[in-house]
């Protein structure tokens, strides 16, 4: 993701192009989507969390004077879903314990097997997926939130520092301590993790 | 580079921000260490695994989504109408009120003595007002006939205090 080009997309939306935002939420709504799901783990939540921080992010764009425009959503996301969590416990507690089954949160579709796979690899497939999630949703926090914003938005850490508001050895030590957690947790699947990554 | 450092070089590498100098240093030491090119693989493969998971699991952000957004997004522009709208109405409301409201903030006629002699003609032989009026006019006539220095008042001062003396010293 080029932060250049979000920055001439958010002046040209500034003098009135509303395409400009479109394509700024285009280049961003995965990752940050990605990002507030992995932290709230609800579609629903993080759909309206998602919503709430655009519309946040446009109401203080005459405020925001940074070239930064990621690491100013993704704080905003970060704050309101901590916001949330305040609010809502014990329901969207960063905290609480994934319920059994993830799978829930899927979509239908992520059930229907690709047709140019085998269905058995496909289930193996969704089976690993939840175990890495399960072990993702197990780090601290602080952790978490900085092996999403580097492994799905593929941030630096230097804007990640500025996110959490902390020295970028601070970030970096994070995501060592979270690389350490799942390579424990995850021990038994490294092979097919491994096998998985060579494919993609 | 100490290990801490060779470990924060190997994810500093990953996402671009790691120097050339760093990079010859770590390039260097990854040809030298087995171990950390087996951390090295370790990371990037773990750092493969959450995106992986979300391909699967995390659904995609409706549409709808999308457009809520922008019409949110498109609603500064009817705001500042709106406000300007509202700010042309105050001045043409303003503009309409202003020859009230300069009238009714005028500062009130000061109060000034007037010759009450016009009053006492008006009024009848028999008005029992004359009576007080003429009360006041011949109290303030004796006052005026007093001197403050006038040695009676003087005198009588001189014994209050020969009172008050001999009363505290019979104490």
């Amino acid at each position: 993701m080029e932060e250049k080009n979000l920055e001439i997309w958010l002046q040209q939306y500034r003098n009135g192009d509303l395409d400009a935002l479109g394509r700024i939420v285009d280049e961003t709504r995965v990752p940050l989507y990605r990002f507030i799901y992995g932290l709230v783990r609800d579609p629903h939540v993080a759909e309206d969390v998602f919503q709430d921080v655009w519309i946040r992010a446009i109401k203080g764009l005459h405020r925001y004077q940074s070239d930064r425009l990621l690491s100013w959503l993704y704080r905003i996301a970060r704050n309101r879903v901590i916001d949330l969590s305040r609010k809502k416990k014990p329901d969207y507690s960063l905290q609480q314990p994934m319920a059994s089954g993830e799978a829930s949160n899927a979509t239908l579709e992520t059930f229907i097997p690709n047709k140019d796979q085998d269905p058995a690899q496909e289930v193996q497939n969704l089976e690993l997926a939840i175990r890495i999630r399960e072990a993702v949703d197990s780090l601290p926090d602080e952790q978490r939130e900085v092996y999403l914003m580097r492994t799905e938005a593929d941030l630096p850490f230097k804007v990640i520092a500025v996110t959490q508001n902390v020295s970028i050895n601070t970030a970096l030590a994070r995501m060592q301590y979270a690389l350490r957690a799942l390579r424990d947790l995850l021990a038994d699947d490294y092979e097919a993790l491994h096998a998985q990554a060579r494919t993609s | 580079m100490k290990p801490r450092e060779l470990e924060n070089a190997l994810l500093l590498r990953e996402s671009g921000e790691l120097s050339e100098t760093d990079l010859k240093e770590l390039t260097i030491a990854l040809e030298q260490n087995p171990e950390l090119a087996k951390q090295a693989e370790e990371n990037q493969v773990l750092q493969q695994a959450g995106p992986y998971s979300s391909s699967i699991l995390v659904p995609e952000i409706p549409e709808l989504t999308r457009a809520r957004i922008l019409t949110i997004a498109e609603k500064p522009t009817n705001k500042n109408l709106s406000r300007l709208l509202a700010i042309a109405a105050l001045l043409v409301l303003g503009f309409g009120l202003f020859p009230h409201l300069s009238n009714s903030l005028q500062p009130e006629h000061p109060v000034v003595a007037f010759d009450v002699t016009p009053i006492r003609h008006s009024l009848t032989a028999e008005d029992p007002i004359l009576d007080t009026l003429r009360e006041l006019e011949s109290e303030l006539s004796l006052w005026s006939s007093y001197d403050m220095n006038d040695s009676s008042f003087l005198e009588d001062e001189t014994d209050w205090a020969t009172t008050l003396i001999s009363s505290e010293e019979s104490i």
